[in-house]
This record gives C-alpha cells, sequence and structure tokens, in this order.
C-alpha cells in the first residue's frame, strides 16, 4: 500500500489526535466529578409514573427544578446570570432548598452548591391569582441543573418502569468543587437501581 | 452541479443557433464543445454517492450510540468509535495523497460524523444534560479542525451549519442576544474565504442572515424588524459600492464576494421590510405605507440588475415581488375594495415599468445598430 504524503500523514495525525484528546478530557472530566464529587440525594417529582420509562432516556424533574420566588435575592434575579447557584441544607437524611446566589458560596459540612441556569430566561411560572387576594402571589422559577436526563438501554425502560412504578424515585447525585453535578444512580425507596460502571 | 449541467446545455443550443446564423464555423463549434468537456464539472458522481455514503455512515454511528446498546461496555463503545475516527481520517490521508479528493472529503466527512456521535456517547454515558449547545459546539470545533487539517469544503460545512444549529439552541434556551455566534461564524467563513470554497460563501450568508433575524427578536424590547431591513440594505450598498471600486483597497478576494454579498443583503433587506409589515397590530394604511417602499425598491433593484446583468439578483427581486404580493393579498383580505385598489396601484405600476425596460431596450438596441457597419 502507497503510504499517504508527510503532509497529509500529519493532518490525519493531528485532525484525529486533538478530537480523540476532546473526547477523553470530557470522559476523564466526568470520572473525575462521579469519583470525587459529594454525594446528595435529590427526590423526583413523580410527574407521571406510567410514562416515566417509556422512552430511551427518562426526563428527570425535580422537586428542586421549581425555585420558590421568595428564596430569590433581588440582586440576583435583577442582574438574571445565565449561571447561578442553588444551595441545598442536609435536614437529617433529605437535602432541601435553601437559597440562590449569583457566587458560589462555600460548601459547609451540611449544604452544598449547585451550578444551575433558567430554563426559559428569568420568568416566573405563573400561579393563578385566589379571587380577592390582596397582594398578586410570588410565582416560582423553572431552573436546569443539567441532570435532568437519565438515559437507558433500548426496551430496558418497562422493567424499570415496574419497579418504579409504586416506589419513591430519588436521584443519587455527585457534586464537584465548581458545582457541577451529576446522575450517579437512581434510587428507588432507598435502594440503587443501577450500579454502572464508571467507564 | 445542475447550473453547470445547464449552462453546458444552454451553450450548447445556443452554439447551433450561432452556427445556423453564421457568427461560427462547424469546427469552432467543436473546438468549443470539446473544450467544455474538458472542463469537467467538480461535483462528479462517484464523489457525490462517497459523500451521501460518508452521511450514511455518520448516521449509522449516532444511532449505534442511540441504540444505548448493553451487549457492550461502555467503554468497548466508545473505543469503537475511536477506531473509526481515526480510520476515516488515516482514509482520507491515503486518498487525499492519491489525488482522489472528492474520496478523501468524503472520509474526512465521515470522520467529523463519527466525532460527533462519540460526542453524544459520552453524554449518554453520563446522564449528561447540562447545556446541550455546548455539545453541538465542541462538535463544530471538532469539524472546523478537520476542515482546516485537511483544507476540506464540505466538513466545513458541517461546522458552519453546527454553528447556526448551536446558536439556535442557545437563543432558545436564553433570552438575551447570543453575541458568541459572531465569532464562531467568523472562524468558519474565514476558512472558506482561505479555501475560495464557493458553496460555503452561500452558506455563511445563509447562516448570518438567519441569525440577523433572530438578533431583531431577541434585543430588548424587539422584535426591530427595521434593524434587519437597515443592515440587509446597508450590506448590499456597501458591496455594490466596493465593487464599483469605491473601496480599492478591499478588492482581490472580497471583491470577488461582493456580487454575492450585495445578493444577499438584498435578500435580507427585503425580509426585514416584510417583517416591518407584519410587526405588532399596524393598521393596513401604515403597511401599504410600507409596501410601497418596498416596491420602490424591488422596481429600482430589478431595473440595476438589468443593467449590471447580475441575474441572482433579478431573481431575489422577482422572489421579494411575489412575496410582497401574497403578503398584501393576505393583509388586505376581508376588505375587498383595499385589495382591489392595491392590485390596480401594482398592476399600473408594474404596466409603467415594462413600457421603461421596453424603452430602455430600444434605445440599446439602436446603440448596436448604429455600431454595426
Amino acid at each position: 500500500m502507497m503510504l499517504p504524503s508527510r503532509k497529509w500523514l500529519i493532518a490525519a495525525l493531528a485532525v484525529a489526535g486533538l478530537q480523540t484528546a476532546a473526547i477523553g478530557h470530557m470522559v476523564w472530566d466526568r470520572v473525575q466529578l462521579l469519583r470525587s464529587g459529594r454525594q446528595i440525594v435529590l427526590p423526583i417529582v413523580p410527574v407521571d409514573p406510567r410514562s416515566l420509562f417509556r422512552g430511551d432516556y427518562v426526563i428527570l424533574s425535580y422537586e428542586a427544578s421549581r425555585v420558590p420566588a421568595r428564596l430569590i435575592p433581588a440582586d440576583v434575579k435583577s442582574a438574571a446570570p445565565q449561571w447561578f447557584y442553588v444551595t441545598f441544607e442536609q435536614k437529617g437524611e433529605a437535602w432541601q432548598l435553601a437559597g440562590v446566589s449569583g457566587v458560589a458560596p462555600s460548601p459547609t459540612a451540611t449544604t452544598i452548591s449547585i451550578r444551575a441556569r433558567t430554563l426559559h430566561g428569568w420568568h416566573e411560572i405563573r400561579v393563578p391569582q385566589a379571587a380577592g387576594a390582596a397582594a398578586p402571589i410570588e410565582g416560582d422559577l423553572n431552573i436546569r441543573y443539567g441532570i435532568e436526563s437519565y438515559f437507558v438501554p433500548e426496551g430496558k425502560g418497562p422493567a424499570l418502569e415496574q419497579t418504579a412504578r409504586d416506589g419513591k424515585l430519588a436521584a443519587l447525585i455527585a457534586v464537584d468543587a465548581r458545582g457541577n453535578a451529576a446522575i450517579k444512580g437512581l434510587m428507588i425507596d432507598g435502594r440503587r437501581v443501577y450500579d454502572e460502571p464508571l467507564l | 452541479m445542475p447550473r453547470s449541467w445547464s449552462y453546458a446545455s444552454r451553450l450548447a443550443s445556443d452554439l447551433d443557433r450561432w452556427r445556423a446564423a453564421g457568427f461560427i464555423t462547424e469546427v469552432g463549434q467543436r473546438q468549443i464543445l470539446a473544450d467544455m468537456s474538458t472542463r469537467a464539472s467538480r461535483f462528479s458522481l462517484p464523489g457525490t454517492l462517497a459523500v451521501l455514503g460518508a452521511v450514511l455512515i455518520g448516521f449509522s454511528a449516532m444511532s449505534f450510540v442511540a441504540a444505548n446498546w448493553s451487549g457492550m461496555s461502555k467503554l468497548a463503545r466508545l473505543l469503537v468509535l475511536a477506531a473509526g475516527m481515526w480510520s476515516a481520517y488515516g482514509t482520507a490521508a491515503v486518498l487525499f495523497a492519491r489525488q482522489l479528493p472528492m474520496f478523501g472529503h468524503a472520509a474526512v466527512l465521515g470522520g467529523a460524523s463519527i466525532f460527533g456521535a462519540a460526542i453524544m456517547l459520552v453524554a449518554q454515558m453520563y446522564h449528561m444534560d447540562g447545556n446541550p449547545p455546548d455539545a453541538v459546539l465542541l462538535w463544530a470545533a471538532g469539524a472546523l479542525a478537520a476542515g482546516i487539517g485537511f483544507a476540506s469544503g464540505p466538513v466545513l460545512g458541517l461546522a458552519m451549519a453546527l454553528v447556526g444549529l448551536w446558536s439556535g439552541w442557545e437563543m432558545l434556551l436564553t433570552s438575551g442576544v447570543h453575541w458568541a455566534f459572531l465569532l464562531a461564524w467568523a472562524a468558519v467563513a474565514g476558512t472558506f474565504l482561505w479555501l475560495r470554497w464557493r458553496p460555503g460563501l452561500h452558506l455563511s450568508a445563509l447562516t448570518l442572515a438567519g441569525w440577523i433575524v433572530a438578533l431583531a427578536w431577541k434585543l430588548p424590547q424587539g422584535p426591530h424588524s427595521w434593524l434587519v431591513a437597515a443592515i440587509g440594505f446597508a450590506i448590499a450598498v456597501l458591496a455594490v459600492a466596493s465593487s464599483l471600486g469605491l473601496a480599492d483597497a478591499l478588492s482581490g478576494r472580497v471583491g470577488r464576494i461582493a456580487p454575492t454579498a450585495t445578493n444577499y443583503g438584498l435578500l435580507l433587506g427585503f425580509t426585514g421590510l416584510m417583517m416591518m409589515q407584519t410587526e405588532g397590530a399596524r393598521t393596513v394604511g401604515q403597511s401599504l405605507g410600507y409596501a410601497l417602499v418596498m416596491l420602490a425598491i424591488v422596481l429600482g433593484v430589478i431595473a440595476w440588475a438589468m443593467r449590471s446583468d447580475n441575474r441572482p439578483a433579478l431573481w431575489v427581486a422577482y422572489g421579494a415581488f411575489s412575496a410582497e404580493i401574497l403578503l398584501l393579498y393576505f393583509r388586505t383580505l376581508g376588505t375587498l375594495l383595499n385589495t382591489s385598489l392595491f392590485f390596480a396601484v401594482a398592476g399600473l405600476l408594474v404596466i409603467a415599468l415594462s413600457t421603461v425596460a421596453f424603452r430602455l431596450l430600444k434605445r440599446d438596441q439602436a446603440l448596436v445598430d448604429g455600431v454595426r457597419p
């Protein structure tokens, strides 16, 4: 076989090497996050348990996907940053929404912050106002943490759905020092249903 | 490329006519046709099929990822894709070295598609859902690197399409203008310019035009449709000015893209004018005012395009005219008297135009006759 000239060989090595490095970096970044990040468990809102696992991936909706307006400071709201931090506080076994801030707060033993962004800008979800109410009710903010999709093997959904039907669903989340979050696994009634290898 | 095919067939029939009229000899006709056939179209059928094959392999790689097949470990799946990527680029190097560029471009395109599939696989492996446009941007960057490394137009086309997808997705998820698009666009468009790959010029113009329309919506207190019209006509005027020699310093490559820039500027300008007519709750009177401005510009462009022999600009103007008529018809629907009035005015304008065109043609004819011995 004729070997390609030096110029084309360098081009092929450079392009393939660069792209492989990019993929490798993505994998390394995630493995680091899953291996050394702190763990928290966040409850999942059962939107429609029957259709939860029908597709090849599941859309996870967290209780913390809606942040009540009272938790959002006025300065954060007016600045409307693209990225912000949502802090959770440990109350016994559970982690509860504690606040929103524009810069990353330093974590403590009982608090942890996750980087988040708004779903469609800083628009509150309108809450229907009760007739005769004096003041308008403040709405919630729809946000994303980047942990809203869970991929399952093609056809494996229904079995998991069966298990999840009556159980209480939660996600095991790893959070790194910069506030990036990753799904480690799904939990039903406090028991891991998937224990995936890192690679 | 259909355009060159149609040129070849048009030339063949013209040659028959010219020979019958005695302008050229039979030998001359044969020599012209022979010269045409040596300048083979750059878009050969085998090359096109190879590119289509590469696109199909790319889709296969993506479906392989989507299947999330548990019969193979995640790492093994990732290694399969990496091997596919390396062999695609290796094959491309061999094909380019063997002077088979069209097959080489196809292999590079295949490699860049597998790179995209690998990004998707990693996102799936780790349930990554942070900001999907980020993944598209990484893919676009990889395609751009491949386009630069192999000097390949088709893979840069993929990069430009991905830049458009990235920006559109980003604007869908966030409020505010997505300025970062301009950087990515300039990087890909600049590479097109360096390669002198003509289809890339059109792709760049269309992507930028789409972004400018989105810009009008995304600016605070939008939509600002007038901005689309202003930017479009400004581009057209600047391009014409530069081709007239007002900017000699910009000649060369920029000079050669000026006619294309003019036409896309006009397209954008007309789009903006039509957006202005539909924006908000405009009264029929206001819409008619804008419509008259638009028709005046359309007529001006038609006259200019005919004189400067700019056929694409003529088509842009015809298209704008038809779209405007259709828009006005829908806008005035319900008030039939207005519709009737509008069509009467439009009809008179077009008849006036045809009279002017007829006079111009007669004058040109007289000039030609005067030159003849």
